[in-house]
C-alpha cells in the first residue's frame, strides 16, 4: 500500500488543494476571455483534462504498456487495470481536480477507461 | 418471465422439495456424507420434476422462478441436506449466468431449451493451479482455430465435475490476452476428458465431490460466452452465489437450531416445574438465526429488485459489491456460531454420529462456508473498496 501514503497524508494534513494547483484544469481558466465557441472551448478542456488523467495513470495505473499508447476508449482493465490500482488512481485524481467521487460513481465503468474517467470528472465539476 | 411467478403453484413446489427432503434427501444424507459420494437419488427425482430448470423463463421452457424463489428452495434443501442443497445452489448459479447473458446468442438460447428438456447438472470450473481462488484471473487460454477451440485447465476444484453434464470454465480469452481478459467457456462433457489430479476428503460438504481435474476440451465456438466474464460475475455469479449461499446455509442453521427446540421442549415436558437452562441457550441462538436470515432477506430483496428494473450499472457499484461480500462475510461466521451453540443445547446426543439429534454433519459442514472462497480473500477485496467508498450506501 506504499502508493497510497501521499495522497493519504495530504488529505490527513488537511491541505487544500491551493487555487494554482487546480487553476488549469478549471473550465473556465484562462479560456473564458477569448471569443470561442463552447465547443471551441470544450475541447480544449478535454484536452487537458486528459493529459492529467493520463499523467495518474501513468503514475498509479501499473499497466504494462505505455498510458499514451492508449485510445481514450481502450478498456483499461483488459489492458490489466487491478482493483488495488484504481484506489489509487482514485485517491490522485481527487487530488488532482480537488473534487469527491460520489458513491454512485463508485464503480467499474467511471474506472474502465480514460474517456469515462474524463466524462465523470467533467460532471462531478459541472455540479 | 413472470418475475414474482404464480405463489399458489410455487407453494406446491416448495411442499414436494420438503416431501422429497424427508423421504429421500435426508435419510440418504448420512451415507452421502459418509461415502462422500453425490446425492444421485435426490437428483434423479429432482429431474423428475424439472427442478434443474426453475430459473429458466418460461419462453424458453424452464419454470420461470424468481431468483428470491430460487432461493427458497435452497434453503429447504439446505434444512436436509446441505451438500445436495449446495450441488443444487452451485447448478442454479450457472443457470444463472447463462439465463442473464444469453440475449445475443442463439447458441445459449437453444442450450438453455435443451438443458429443461434433457436436464443437464451444469458445473463451473473457476479456480486454477497456479492462481488459486481468484476468479478474476487466469492462466489458461481458450485457443480458437477456424469455428473450432480448443481449452486446457488444470482446476483443483471442479464442485460434482465428474456427475455434470456441461461445465462453464472461465479462461482467458486468447493465448495474449492478460489473466483478467476472461470469458466463459461452455464445455460439454461428452466433448472432454478429465484426469484427476485431487480427491474430495474433506471435513464437511462431502457430497459435493469437489475433487480437482485436468480438463481438456474442445467443441465450437460458439459455446464461447460473446460477454466478457468480469459482466457476467458482477452483475450475476458474484450475487447469485452470495444469495443461494446464504440461503442453504441458512437452512442448515436452521434445522440445527430447529434439533435444539426439540430438545429444549423435552426437557420441559420431563420437569413441568423448573423450566430448562437450556431454553435462554435457546433464545441467544434463535437470536443469531435472526439476524442470519435479515441478512439474507435484505440482500436478496435488493438484488430481486434490482433484476427487475434492469439497472445494468448498478451491479458494478463498489458500495453494492461491499454489501453482497457482507452477506456472504457474515453468513459463514454466523453459521458456525449457531451450529456450535446448539451444540450445548443438544449436548452428548448432538455430538454423537449416530443418534437421531446429531449436530456432527451441521457443525462439519458449517465450517466449509468460510473456506468456499475464503472471507479473508473476500475481506481483502471489501478492504481495498472501504478506501474508496464515502458512506457506502
Amino acid at each position: 500500500m506504499e502508493a497510497h501514503a501521499s495522497p493519504l497524508k495530504l488529505r490527513a494534513g488537511g491541505s487544500k488543494k491551493t487555487s494554482n494547483q487546480v487553476a488549469f484544469i478549471t473550465p473556465q481558466s484562462g479560456l473564458s476571455s477569448q471569443p470561442k465557441t463552447n465547443n471551441g472551448d470544450k475541447t480544449e478542456r478535454l484536452f487537458m483534462y486528459i493529459d492529467v488523467i493520463k499523467d495518474i495513470l501513468t503514475k498509479h495505473a501499473r499497466l504494462p504498456q505505455d498510458v499514451n499508447t492508449l485510445q481514450p476508449s481502450d478498456d483499461l482493465y483488459e489492458v490489466g487495470l487491478t482493483s488495488l490500482s484504481t484506489v489509487n488512481i482514485m485517491l490522485a485524481l481527487e487530488d488532482a481536480f480537488d473534487i469527491e467521487f460520489p458513491d454512485s460513481k463508485l464503480n467499474r465503468k467511471t474506472f474502465s477507461s480514460i474517456e469515462s474517467l474524463e466524462e465523470t470528472i467533467t460532471e462531478i465539476l459541472n455540479r | 418471465m413472470n418475475p414474482l411467478g404464480d405463489e399458489q403453484e410455487f407453494n406446491a413446489l416448495a411442499d414436494h422439495i420438503h416431501q422429497l427432503g424427508r423421504d429421500l434427501i435426508r435419510p440418504k444424507s448420512v451415507e452421502v456424507d459418509r461415502d462422500a459420494r453425490f446425492p444421485v437419488e435426490a437428483f434423479d427425482a429432482f429431474k423428475a420434476c424439472k427442478l434443474l430448470s426453475v430459473y429458466i423463463p418460461k419462453e424458453l421452457g424452464g419454470m420461470g422462478l424468481s431468483m428470491t424463489q430460487v432461493c427458497k428452495l435452497c434453503e429447504i434443501l439446505g434444512g436436509y441436506c446441505a451438500s445436495t442443497a449446495m450441488i443444487f445452489a452451485m447448478h442454479q448459479i450457472q443457470v444463472a449466468c447463462i439465463t442473464h447473458h444469453c440475449e445475443g446468442s442463439e447458441f445459449f438460447q437453444n442450450f438453455l431449451r435443451e438443458l429443461t428438456d434433457k436436464q443437464y447438472i451444469l458445473a463451473s470450473a473457476t479456480t486454477e493451479l497456479g492462481v488459486g481462488g481468484d476468479l478474476r484471473s487466469s492462466q489458461c487460454a481458450v485457443l480458437v482455430e477456424g469455428d473450432q477451440f480448443t481449452l486446457e485447465k488444470q482446476a483443483p476444484v471442479i464442485s460434482y465435475g465428474a456427475q455434470a453434464d456441461f461445465i462453464l470454465v472461465t479462461c482467458r480469452k486468447n493465448s495474449a490476452a492478460l489473466p483478467s481478459d476472461q470469458v466463459q467457456v461452455l464445455v460439454d462433457r461428452r466433448q472432454a476428458t478429465l484426469a484427476p489430479i485431487s480427491t474430495w476428503d474433506t471435513l464437511g460438504f462431502r457430497g459435493t465431490c469437489s475433487s480437482g481435474f485436468t480438463l481438456q476440451s474442445s467443441g465450437h465456438t460458439q459455446q464461447i460466452q460473446p460477454v466478457p466474464f468480469a459482466d457476467i460475475l458482477a452483475r450475476t455469479m458474484h450475487p447469485v452465489s452470495h444469495v443461494v449461499w446464504g440461503s442453504l446455509w441458512l437452512g442448515l442453521a436452521q434445522d440445527a437450531v430447529a434439533i435444539a427446540r426439540a430438545t429444549v421442549r423435552a426437557a420441559a415436558r420431563k420437569n413441568p416445574q423448573i423450566p430448562p437452562i437450556s431454553a435462554l441457550r435457546l433464545t441467544e441462538v434463535d437470536e443469531l438465526l435472526y439476524t442470519m436470515r435479515a441478512n439474507l432477506e435484505m440482500t436478496l430483496a435488493d438484488y430481486q429488485a434490482k433484476l427487475l428494473a434492469g439497472d445494468e450499472e448498478a451491479y458494478s457499484q463498489f458500495s453494492y459489491a461491499i454489501g453482497v461480500n457482507n452477506l456472504k462475510l457474515r453468513s459463514s461466521d454466523l453459521l458456525v456460531d449457531i451450529v456450535s451453540k446448539t451444540m450445548m443445547i443438544v449436548g452428548i446426543m448432538g455430538y454423537k454420529n449416530d443418534s437421531p439429534n446429531s449436530l456432527c454433519r451441521h457443525l462439519r459442514d458449517a465450517y466449509g462456508a468460510a473456506l468456499m472462497v475464503n472471507n479473508d480473500r473476500i475481506r481483502t477485496h471489501n478492504a481495498t473498496m472501504q478506501i474508496m467508498v464515502r458512506d457506502g450506501r
